[in-house]
């Protein structure tokens, strides 16, 4: 069964779980055996952008021991042989058209999601 | 229709959304139409079976805990896994493992299980189809 | 029969997100299997025909069927009569005919 995760909340809930939680469920069924790829839309689609930098929270004496990775996360994703497609319009609205991003990204247009959706059995979105 | 299998995956912790309430339409009709039903809750939705959850009076409206009668998401399960078994058909509650520990959510209602995201693989690929309810 | 149904629950005023939903859900018509809203919770608001919203008129000029939850209608006071043409008041059920005939049912 071919699924297709489309991931559009970004940043949620990523400094208290220490990951994207969908990222990392992608990984989770990934490792069960899922033939699935990823399409990171919204705020999600910055996931793929290099350069950032989460720091460890501190709060009173108890400091985090290890921020989130977003990017890291969707990096060690495509090294499994997940295929990450990005929507290319939620790039060129944020300004990040021409930045720095993960080599294994694959920009669809807006117009070709839809197409994108057809080759897949299931697709969630989450 | 004949009786399919269908899979949901809910997120949302109790009394937060209205995607709650909605999703768990959804649900009661297809145990209404006798389905089997899994539901593999991950995140805050793992609270929506939590064992704990109780009734509690209204000042606001003049209403003691029995006459205000609260909604509970645990009594809405219970009651919806009580019907499929009625009917002879299987319900299925996975709370996502990791999402109970880091919550404390760990007493649960009777019937549900504990699990992880290799269950809603297992349960998706045996389903007939599956619809995942995100959370905002 | 209907391959993509969307089930969008935000509202089209608050959430610009559900304009991208719409178009998704044209251009999956425009593609060949059939694709269908249904308009739920507060995503009902954008279902009446006075309604400063294009999301029901982007679905309706691709040929997409929309639902609105008869619930959610009657949660807000929303008549039948005072739906835009083309919305058509159901309950979740065509939620559930949708899963069960095998179609991508995605949720906003």
């Amino acid at each position: 069964m071919k699924v297709l995760n489309i991931i559009s909340s970004g940043y949620r809930a990523t400094l208290e779980e220490q990951d994207d939680t969908v990222v990392w469920l992608t990984h989770a069924i990934k490792g069960a055996g899922a033939e699935v790829d990823v399409l990171l839309r919204g705020p999600a689609a910055n996931y793929v952008v290099e350069g950032q930098e989460a720091a460890p929270l501190t709060f009173g004496a108890r400091t985090q021991r290890h921020a989130p990775d977003v990017y890291g996360q969707v990096s060690s994703l495509a090294e499994k042989g997940v295929n990450i497609f990005v929507v290319e319009e939620e790039l060129r609205e944020r300004g990040l058209a021409s930045a720095p991003r993960l080599r294994a990204a694959q920009l669809v247009p807006k117009a070709q999601v839809a197409s994108l959706l057809s080759k897949y059995e299931r697709v969630w979105h989450w | 229709m004949s009786k399919k299998t269908l899979t949901f995956a809910l997120m949302d912790a109790p009394f937060e959304s209205s995607r709650t309430a909605t999703a768990m339409r959804i649900i009661a009709l297809a145990v209404k139409r006798g389905h089997n039903i899994n539901v593999f809750a991950y995140e805050g939705a793992v609270y929506l079976p939590f064992a704990k959850q109780t009734q509690h009076a209204n000042a606001v409206h003049g209403r003691d805990a029995e006459q205000e009668d609260h909604p509970l998401p645990r009594e809405w399960i219970a009651a919806l896994m009580q019907e499929a078994a009625a009917k002879g058909a299987k319900f299925d509650w996975v709370n996502c493992g990791l999402c109970v520990d880091e919550r404390g959510a760990s007493e649960a209602i009777e019937g549900v299980r504990r699990g992880s995201p290799a269950d809603f693989w297992t349960m998706a690929s045996n389903s007939d189809n599956t619809l995942v309810v995100p959370t905002a | 029969m209907t391959r993509y149904m969307i089930v969008e629950t935000r509202d089209a005023h608050e959430a610009r997100d559900v304009a991208w939903m719409a178009d998704l859900a044209a251009n999956l018509q425009r593609n060949g299997p059939a694709a269908a809203v249904m308009l739920a919770e507060n995503a009902v608001f954008a279902a009446r025909a006075s309604a400063i919203a294009p999301t029901v008129r982007t679905l309706a000029e691709a040929g997409c069927q929309v639902f609105a939850d008869r619930y959610a209608l009657r949660e807000r006071g929303i008549r039948d009569a005072e739906l835009a043409k083309g919305v058509k008041p159901a309950d979740l059920d065509v939620v559930l005919d949708a899963l069960e005939t095998g179609a991508s049912v995605m949720w906003r």
